[in-house]
């Protein structure tokens, strides 16, 4: 939701390092990061703040058992997005998350796979890509579902 | 016959001289002797003790309400120790604790109860403030360590955690586990 931006934002590990010269914290072991309806977790998850100690970015890593994932529940009773990756790269300045390797969205009974996803919060768009440049990469699948059964 | 008197006396005398000298060195059951040893050397009240690095600058000072010296075992206390780190081109660190101990290297510093380190921002307000009961200051190795339950609180948030590293001069803290942040993002 929108309204999450301005909630705190919570977050737990096992445990952590925060370099506060270079202004990122980096969150290891079963992290979990929640802002009012949205949450993502992964392996590692790092925090990078600007000059003025602004939250800017949040890039989330899986490990080999567990991608990284990241959900959000959207306006208008249009229920909750769902999506995994290898990495997501979550940006407070853009407000997009960028799925990045085994990306994978839901939304709405709607789901889209392949290399790279790309989601806007604001506007609710998604931009799929495959990686052209590696033969036989993961072509981009998007299986939408009928109206009626929504 | 009265020298013989006269040798008795001086024997006498040699020999109360030696039982003396005799009893002072090897105290037999002498508990005010053992007592002695756990005295302080030397102590300092109200101290406040300025340092100076290399170049004479200004590196630190240290009061505390009471400084004490134990030979037997060649640590420093320090009751209500209140440290002032200095470093180039950074803030300073402000440490206080209930009570602190200087280990007999010299060097670390064992901070105890109610420990509180703050790093000001350039208004002297609190920009990083860490809230401990029990800190190690390794001086000669530039970090601070620790195995008690943290608390920091670092604008815009407030970290809990058990266990932390602090290598205040680079500005790096490693937290060792049950890590919990709440950040407010305004």
């Amino acid at each position: 939701l929108p309204s999450d931006r301005e909630q705190p934002i919570h977050i737990t590990s096992n445990d952590a390092d925060a370099d506060n010269a270079k202004g990122i914290v980096i969150y290891r072991g079963d992290v979990v990061v929640t802002q009012g309806t949205t949450k993502m977790t992964g392996d590692v998850v790092t925090l990078i703040y600007s000059a003025d100690r602004k939250l800017k970015q949040m890039i989330a890593k899986g490990n080999n058992k567990e991608r990284a994932f990241y959900q959000e529940e959207l306006e208008g009773d249009k229920g909750i997005v769902k999506a995994w990756g290898e990495t997501i790269d979550y940006s407070m300045q853009t407000d997009t998350v960028e799925l990045i390797k085994q990306a994978r969205l839901i939304q709405n009974g709607d789901t889209f796979t392949g290399d790279r996803i790309e989601y806007n919060q604001l506007t609710e768009i998604i931009n799929a890509q495959s990686d052209r440049n590696k033969p036989g990469g993961n072509r981009v699948q998007m299986i939408i579902q009928p109206d009626q059964t929504k | 016959m009265r020298q013989l008197l006269y040798i008795f006396l001086v024997l006498g005398f040699v020999g109360l001289i030696g039982y003396w000298s005799y009893s002072t060195d090897n105290p037999t059951s002498m508990p005010r002797a053992a007592q002695e040893d756990k005295e302080p050397d030397f102590f300092i009240r109200d101290a406040f003790i300025t340092e100076y690095d290399v170049n004479g600058a200004l590196a630190s000072t240290l009061e505390s309400d009471e400084i004490s010296h134990f030979p037997h075992n060649d640590t420093t206390l320090l009751k209500q120790p209140d440290l002032w780190t200095f470093e180039e081109d950074r803030q300073p660190w402000h440490t206080t604790a209930d009570n602190g101990r200087i280990l007999p290297d010299g060097e670390t510093v064992e901070l105890i109860d109610n420990v509180v380190m703050i790093q000001q921002d350039g208004n002297g307000q609190s920009e990083q403030r860490v809230d401990t009961d029990f800190l190690t200051v390794y001086s000669g190795e530039d970090y601070a360590d620790t195995d008690a339950p943290v608390r920091i609180t670092n604008e815009p948030g407030v970290t809990t955690a058990v266990g932390m590293r602090a290598f205040y001069k680079r500005d790096f803290i490693q937290l060792k586990s049950k890590v919990n942040s709440i950040y407010e993002n305004k």
